[in-house]
């Protein structure tokens, strides 16, 4: 095996376990949040959420005060643990919806 | 240097700029912010300050001595969220003072001082907040103590440095107060009322102090990250002078204005006076209007002394949480992945 074929090898690994644990997402949720009016503000919010078990990405729409959860695969967000994680924030939980189901 | 790490260099370079302009953000700069600390959370701040104070005497002309003072330092605040509504902040300052003035023979003399300042701790609590979508309003008193880390014994050649140009005053101190702040995407305003009261240290007692500091900030449309603050007034009337007024720009992108007034009530026992040789008699002194700076986070407060002997360092509350908050376009999505 050469070494570009080495190099290519790896990144078809690299892309296919890449795409093996988007699949392997569970469900989303969207959380409205008030107060929300900086990244640093975002910053600590994510923080929180990611420190809550089953966890798997956070992303943050400062503009609409939106915050998408997404859990890891075959967990799910309670809507207690999120407000908790939003308040220690320092902010408020104004909305709490499941998003989508498993991808 | 191999062209090769120059340009890694670069881009390191480059990376760490583009990281800092993501994480600094504007803020009020010589005071508080009531925004929060998430619980558990740190947050740090570094803060620079340059000052320049000058004038001898309460008339327009200047006295014999001509003293001439420049303070340069860091303010490093390091904030501890213990609840989503209640913060722990320390300040740190590293100070080096030097003044420059003629003596009585007529001879032109510099004396100075540097080392770690006083040190300060204090704990905002929020007693109001109203959370809308991007925005929020909260209202938060605040206590805390000046401790005596800084030297408060310094000597060169002449003898003691006078009171005002040691890095510490050598007392405890207690101050608190109250900041109100109005958030919303497009800009921030903040405001802060003040007291503190000043005891005595090896003879000598600065006046007690309250201040009134305001500072506003705004978004510039469609940047990525905005500059900070930029304009400042400081009013200081000390007993017995007129009052000085500075006025400062540190960006043309945002405007920021903060008034302070130091209450006339400093006190100097006739001990306190005498130690410091040269340079030591207590006087009033106005500051001269700054010249224009530019570049962000540099700056703070030209800081209007000149209380009878007072030299009150502005970073009496320089937490502005928002060093480490960043403000990007709000447009701007930022993501975090949990397993960082």
């Amino acid at each position: 095996m050469n070494f570009k074929t080495a190099d290519r090898t790896a990144i078809w690994l690299g892309l296919m376990l890449l795409a093996s644990s988007v699949y392997a997402a569970g469900p989303s949720y969207r959380i409205e949040v008030d107060g929300l009016a900086c990244p640093f503000c975002a910053y600590g919010i994510e923080k929180k959420l990611n420190a809550v078990p089953g966890v798997e990405r956070v992303e943050t729409d400062i503009k609409h005060g939106v915050v998408i959860v997404t859990m890891d695969d075959g967990a799910a967000l309670d809507e207690t643990a999120a407000k908790r994680a939003v308040k220690e924030a320092g902010f408020t939980l104004k909305g709490f919806k499941r998003a989508s189901s498993e991808q | 240097m191999h062209p090769r790490r120059l340009r890694w260099l670069g881009l390191t370079m480059v990376a760490a700029a583009t990281t800092l302009a993501g994480i600094s953000h504007a803020a009020s700069q010589t005071f508080n912010t009531a925004l929060p600390v998430a619980e558990g959370s740190l947050v740090l701040r570094e803060q620079l300050l340059y000052l320049k104070a000058s004038d001898d005497n309460a008339s327009d002309e200047p006295g014999p001595a001509e003293r001439n003072l420049d303070v340069f330092g860091s303010f490093s605040v390091l904030g501890y969220g213990v609840r989503s509504d209640l913060a722990l902040f320390g300040v740190l300052p590293y100070l080096d003072k030097q003044l420059e003035l003629t003596t009585p023979g007529g001879e032109r003399i510099t004396r100075s001082a540097h080392g770690i300042g006083d040190a300060q701790v204090f704990a905002p609590y929020t007693l109001l907040q109203h959370d809308r979508r991007g925005s929020t309003f909260r209202v938060a008193p605040f206590v805390g103590i000046k401790l005596p880390t800084g030297d408060d014994n310094d000597r060169d050649g002449f003898g003691r440095l006078p009171q005002p140009l040691q890095p510490g005053s050598g007392s405890w101190d207690l101050f608190g107060g109250v900041i109100a702040t109005y958030q919303t995407l497009d800009y921030q305003l903040d405001t802060q009322i003040s007291y503190k009261t000043n005891t005595e240290a090896n003879g000598f007692e600065f006046g007690d102090e309250s201040r009134l500091d305001a500072s506003a900030w705004t978004a510039r449309p469609g940047a990525s990250s905005a500059a900070p603050a930029a304009a400042r007034v400081n009013s200081a009337r000390p007993a017995g002078s007129r009052s000085a007024t500075t006025t400062r720009f540190t960006s043309p992108t945002s405007t920021a204005i903060a008034s302070r007034h130091c209450s006339p009530m400093a006190r100097s026992s006739a001990s306190g006076d005498k130690r410091g040789g040269p340079g030591t008699r207590p006087a009033t002194s106005t500051t001269r209007p700054m010249s224009r700076a530019t570049g962000p986070a540099t700056s703070t407060s030209p800081m209007a002394t000149a209380t009878r002997s007072r030299y009150s360092a502005p970073t009496g509350h320089p937490c502005a949480n928002g060093a480490v908050r960043s403000r990007a376009a709000p447009t701007a999505r930022s993501t975090a992945g949990s397993r960082r």
